[in-house]
């Protein structure tokens, strides 16, 4: 992997899109040149970096472990690397994967035997395995941040694929124009040094998470981010009072400011799910 | 007498020509349990002819020389774009200078041939590039 310094822009496909999608232009240019800078004095304050605007700086790239947390790399001195499966640092067997009890919603009585068929047919109902948008909060926090006064863009470079989405703080209503879509119409605003985000407007076609848990055109979510030194907290709740029992308060993921820059997305092209003998559940780590 | 022994022998050259491991693979990623036979192996040697650099697995088009009996095009799965940037694994390490290469990869398990998961690459150099747990490492470590 390349590393780069926050300071060397590289023109990412999904950051220019959205520039140009939002006309950023190059007045975000100087905002993300800023990351070295705050991300450093942060680091050693264990404060949040703040903007000229006052509020706390989210701008940079975040590493969230993609949800690949069981991925540990190595790299060896003759120019090996291990993905996955790596022998411990004694050089014995890899260490066992440490499962993480699952974090799930808590659906109606009534509902709850669809959500257990999908999920057992998850291989051939889940949307993600199909290249689609994962949706909310199943994306999980995003892998870039780009910020301005009157809006932030993420930036999300997963699986099934590279996407943005413009979140407006300027005080704007959700749009009334848009179509219902995978990763919903967000506004956001700050409640001191927080950011919320809420957003609605979902299509029917993402799942809240990877088993089988649908959700209705009513869902809301909404997405808080706090900032600690380098350390980003990303906490979601969603909403569904027609087919939830309650709302779902998801378990808040970290990530952290790093200087490894996002690279050019990559096409996502299924070609897999024809030769998956059985129902094997895919082991989707969110 | 005579055609059981030369079953065995006939079973004793496929063995040694596709060498196949059992082994259980506890930490395994499940989907690729259920698309590929992760009790076996197949062990390949021949070149990288083309790379598919794209999600959500990247693809590797390789030309295997042996074992005879496996020669052909072998399309064979890795992880994910993300996870091989993650750790620093690039198109360019992965399609490499058309030296012969050693793959021991999962076969299908719906019969599909040359078609398999790559558990590791090994290079002339002795360099390694590995996807997912080795089964037969797991066992000498063991």
């Amino acid at each position: 992997m390349t590393t780069r310094s926050p300071n060397r822009f590289v023109a990412v496909s999904a950051v220019a899109a959205a520039c140009v999608i939002t006309g950023l232009s190059l007045a975000a240019a100087p905002a993300m040149a800023a990351d070295s800078s705050t991300a450093g004095s942060a680091a050693n304050s264990g404060k949040a970096a703040r903007l000229p605007d006052g509020h706390v700086d989210f701008n940079g790239t975040w590493e969230n472990g993609s949800g690949y947390d069981f991925i540990k790399p190595q790299k060896g001195d003759d120019g090996s690397i291990c993905i996955s499966g790596c022998k411990s640092a004694t050089g014995g067997p890899p260490a066992p994967r440490v499962r993480v009890e699952p974090d799930r919603p808590k659906y109606k009585p009534e509902f709850q035997g669809k959500v257990d068929d999908l999920s057992k047919r998850q291989v051939e109902t889940d949307p993600v395995l199909r290249c689609k948008a994962p949706g909310l909060p199943r994306i999980g926090p995003p892998d870039k941040i780009v910020q301005q006064a009157n809006q932030v863009v993420f930036l999300y470079d997963d699986v099934s694929g590279s996407f943005w989405r413009i979140v407006p703080t300027d005080g704007r209503k959700h749009r009334a124009d848009a179509d219902p879509s995978y990763l919903g119409d967000a506004v956001g605003h700050w409640e001191g040094n927080t950011l919320v985000v809420e957003t609605t407007n979902f299509n029917d076609d993402t799942w809240l998470t990877d088993n089988g848990a649908f959700h209705s055109d009513e869902l809301r979510v909404v997405e808080r981010f706090t900032r600690n030194g380098d350390t980003m907290e990303w906490q979601a709740t969603v909403y569904d009072p027609s087919v939830l029992a309650e709302p779902w308060k998801v378990r808040p993921r970290k990530a952290t400011l790093t200087h490894t820059e996002l690279q050019e997305p990559v096409p996502c092209v299924e070609q897999d799910l024809k030769h998956v003998v059985d129902g094997t559940h895919h082991d989707n780590p969110r | 007498m005579k055609r059981p022994v030369i079953r065995m022998l006939a079973a004793a050259v496929l063995a040694s020509a596709v060498a196949v491991t059992i082994s259980p693979l506890a930490g395994a990623h499940h989907s690729v349990a259920g698309q590929f036979d992760i009790a076996r192996t197949v062990t390949l040697s021949g070149t990288v002819s083309e790379v598919h650099w794209v999600n959500p697995h990247i693809y590797i088009e390789f030309a295997v020389k042996t074992p005879q009996d496996q020669a052909a095009t072998w399309r064979l799965e890795g992880v994910p774009v993300g996870m091989a940037r993650k750790a620093g694994l690039s198109l360019a390490m992965l399609k490499g200078h058309g030296e012969t290469v050693t793959i021991v990869a999962h076969p299908a398990r719906d019969g599909t041939a040359h078609l398999g998961y790559i558990i590791k690459i090994t290079y002339p150099d002795g360099k390694v590039f590995q996807f997912s747990a080795d089964p037969a490492g797991e066992k000498a470590a063991g």
